[in-house]
């Protein structure tokens, strides 16, 4: 072996990064014990491989905290996100349910419909004859109760051409099993008329003649101007459970399912329901306007609106 | 044929990140295991910076190991970053205890006392920082690559474009010839 070894860059090298053996080592050791210019050039190779790994060291921890920073920075926040997604999920799932997108609504208000209700006592189809007017209107417009609780959650009747539209691409829904053309329309179970009439009677009372009397002759008028516009309507009731699919949404917004169907002049409305009883009830149907029309069930009135196809005028 | 990386578990995509240099592999170690470490350091007197400071040098560690083909697998990543973390957290704290802070009104250090050996060391290896850092950018490839990753010459030739393993010894000479040129010129300008 060369007396310097240290003369050999390599070896030093090899020494200072350890790849050479033990015995090759310890063999280099002996010499630097009585050589210090050798030891002087280990040190100076050793303090260069000590710099050169703490600067890259350095390099090395600066770039991970500025990757460590950067995928911070980008990171998704989960928990924002997640909580975000639900509260859209639930927003889109309110309103597809209760439609708050889509088509316009066509809408008769309550009180319009109920406007209409005192001229039933005139009907000329009125199938209880010895009752008139306010008490016949009375016993009309009182709700039955299981259906007064849903009735009363409505302040307006809203009657979608949606839902129209949606049936008609369901004629197979038919739950008659025929081919006739059918429409699907929704009923709206008035709320109590009589109480309009009971609150404005009571008003009047407290205020005296003079107005109780303006106010019954415009009743009178009102009912006097009502078009008598009765309709040829057959009325079938079938159980709520033999509604199609594609129309239980109607349910759940407490409206009354209806199968409308019409050859002619004549008009069959079959109502889906439970809580109406027409097994043996005296039923009438008064048009209203052109494209409304109510059906009065014993102690219930249930409003239609018909956009999409005019009633036939007799 | 290589494996897809799919089918390997986290840690093996992880240590083959490092192999391939990628050092986003670190960055997603440190997040993996931020937490645990974290924990540990604040349970034992330290912060969170003091944590995320020990985690960065075990994780220097880990890269040190793979790359220069000195890592072994025999526990998960985590868990060896966190020995690491430990040892060298107890031995800060050793340190603490050794050395109480001074009080306030204490006489400041005596001149005349021998330097602490580890300050001069550190000096040193500060110049060499110094030196690099002025160095262009091919010799600091070279030298990292040489004296921190330990690489073979035929690498170094293969990863820096160099025509054979010769070329690139010849310019590691050169290298290590201009840093001591720029290590000694510090040192003068200190002394001076």
């Amino acid at each position: 072996m060369n007396e310097h070894w240290t003369n050999d860059p390599d070896l030093v090298e090899n020494y200072v990064l350890g790849t050479i053996s033990q015995e090759g080592r310890k063999a280099l050791e002996a010499h630097l014990g009585v050589c210090a210019s050798c030891m002087e050039t280990v040190a100076r190779e050793r303090l260069m491989k000590q710099g050169v790994r703490s600067y890259g060291r350095r390099l090395l921890k600066e770039r991970l905290k500025t990757m460590v920073d950067q995928r911070e920075r980008r990171a998704v926040p989960w928990p924002h996100v997640v909580s975000i997604a639900a509260a859209l999920l639930i927003i889109v799932g309110l309103g597809l349910t209760y439609r708050w997108w889509g088509e316009e609504e066509v809408t008769v208000r309550e009180e319009d419909i109920a406007a209409e209700i005192p001229s039933q006592g005139e009907s000329d189809t009125a199938v209880e004859p010895g009752k008139e007017g306010a008490e016949k209107l009375a016993e009309e417009s009182k709700p039955a109760a299981a259906t007064r609780s849903r009735a009363r959650r409505e302040t307006e009747i809203a009657v979608s051409p949606s839902a129209l539209r949606e049936v008609e691409d369901q004629k197979e829904e038919s739950p008659g099993g025929g081919s006739e053309d059918f429409r699907w329309i929704s009923g709206v179970i008035v709320v109590s008329p009589a109480r309009h009439r009971e609150d404005a009677d009571a008003a009047l009372m407290m205020q005296g003649g003079e107005p109780r009397a303006a106010a019954e002759h415009n009743l009178r008028k009102r009912e006097k101007s009502a078009v008598s516009n009765e309709q040829e309507v057959r009325i079938l009731q079938r159980p709520e459970h033999e509604l199609p699919p594609g129309q239980r949404f109607q349910l759940k917004r407490a409206l009354i399912p209806t199968m409308f169907r019409q050859t002619g002049d004549r008009m069959e409305l079959t109502l889906f329901s439970d809580t109406l009883g027409l097994e043996g009830q005296t039923v009438r149907v008064r048009r209203i306007s052109s494209d409304s029309l109510l059906v009065f069930i014993d102690g219930s009135t249930v409003a239609y609106k018909i956009p999409v196809v005019p009633m036939p005028s007799r | 044929m290589a494996l897809p990386l799919s089918f390997l578990g986290k840690d093996a995509r992880i240590l083959d990140m490092i192999r391939r240099g990628d050092e986003q592999g670190l960055a997603l170690l440190f997040e993996e295991t931020r937490r645990q470490v974290v924990g540990y350091v604040l349970a034992h007197h330290g912060s969170q910076e003091d944590a995320e400071d020990m985690l960065q040098d075990a994780l220097i560690i880990l890269w040190e190991r793979v790359r220069s083909g000195r890592y072994e697998y025999t526990s998960r990543l985590a868990t060896f970053l966190l020995g690491i973390v430990k040892n060298r957290w107890l031995r800060v704290l050793a340190g603490r205890r050794r050395e109480p802070l001074a009080p306030a009104d204490a006489d400041p250090p005596d001149d005349a006392e021998p330097a602490d050996e580890a300050i001069v060391e550190e000096e040193r290896v500060a110049v060499v920082r110094r030196a690099m850092e002025q160095m262009d950018d091919v010799c600091r490839k070279v030298l990292l690559m040489f004296y921190w990753e330990e690489r073979s010459m035929e690498d170094i030739a293969k990863a820096l474009g160099f025509s054979n393993a010769a070329t690139a010894k010849s310019k590691k000479y050169q290298c290590k010839k201009a840093l001591e040129r720029l290590m000694r010129s510090f040192q003068e300008s200190e002394q001076s």
